[in-house]
């Protein structure tokens, strides 16, 4: 059964207040009746984070219902203004992975993947911003659009040698 | 000409010794940005340079001891044709980033399958 303590506890019983806190939650009512959770601050880090987190998806997620008919406005975006740049399939990946982390914070107790899905779709959005790349990834591949290398510091003669060993091996 | 001993995964020597493991891996680099590779390593050292080019040739689909990588997402992770990997994209210690997708099992217009390394695009300067 939860203890509740009151405010005369604080003094008397801190040490089964913190250690019950440490441990998961401590409730203490107040003498208005108010109830007090006390918890682990990273705890409490955590879900206000997969809290915030699952409002801007709720907000992601309209906003691709309306993306299909007209271009949204960037502040519709909220906090992930940066997804501006994704076209309504590569959102729609984006929803699915972050709705998937929120599950499992939630269940977990944790919001590292929650953290490392959003860190991975920020950063290909900042390379999503080079033309240069899109262009490169829509023509399709081609093997002569390519040539090898060495590692740095190998001296061409070396790298020749290399090359044309693997020539009489039939390997290109 | 080779000699009977020549190993040809043996990197030839240079200043600061040789690499921990031997390259699996040819690395090829996209024409556009071919010219950035030769630049790599005065824009953002040797040393980082090699680190690179070592994770790519040997280990390209594990997490990289040196520098951080980040399979894309979405449409810029998409493998670029069947048998590629996802988008690999490192970043070389905040001066510059290489994005790639590798293929254990590359079969060229002649030749052998062999794992081959594929770098799509090379940018400098942060970010």
């Amino acid at each position: 059964m939860t203890v509740t303590y009151l405010p005369s506890d604080l003094q008397r019983r801190y040490r089964a207040i913190l250690d019950e806190a440490k441990a998961g939650q401590a409730r203490l009512r107040d003498l208005d009746g108010t109830n007090i959770l006390v918890m682990p601050e990273r705890e409490v880090e955590i879900l206000r984070s997969i809290g915030a987190a699952a409002a801007n998806l709720a907000a992601v997620e309209r906003l691709a219902e309306a993306v299909r008919t007209r271009e949204p406005e960037v502040t519709q975006y909220g906090e992930w203004s940066w997804l501006r740049v994704f076209e309504a399939e590569d959102l729609r990946d984006f929803i699915r992975d972050v709705r998937e982390a929120i599950i499992v914070g939630v269940r977990e107790g944790s919001n590292a993947l929650l953290d490392e899905q959003l860190r991975a779709w920020r950063v290909t959005a900042e390379q999503a911003e080079d033309p240069l790349f899109a262009s490169i990834l829509k023509a399709g591949f081609s093997e002569d659009d390519y040539v090898e290398v060495s590692r740095p510091g190998v001296t061409e003669q070396a790298h020749a040698k290399t090359r044309g060993a693997r020539q009489r091996r039939g390997v290109r | 000409m080779a000699s009977a001993s020549y190993r040809p995964y043996q990197p030839a020597k240079r200043p600061g010794g040789k690499p921990s493991a031997k390259p699996r891996y040819r690395v090829l680099v996209h024409r556009q940005s071919a010219g950035l590779w030769e630049e790599l390593p005065q824009r953002v050292g040797l040393e980082a340079t090699q680190q690179f080019y070592d994770y790519a040739a040997t280990t390209p689909g594990q997490i990289p001891s040196v520098g951080t990588a980040t399979i894309l997402k979405g449409a810029l992770g998409r493998p670029i044709t069947e048998g590629f990997s996802r988008t690999v994209h490192y970043e070389v210690s905040g001066a510059g980033r290489i994005d790639f997708q590798y293929n254990n099992e590359y079969t060229g217009k002649a030749g052998d399958p062999h794992p081959v390394v594929f770098i799509l695009r090379i940018t400098l300067g942060s970010h």
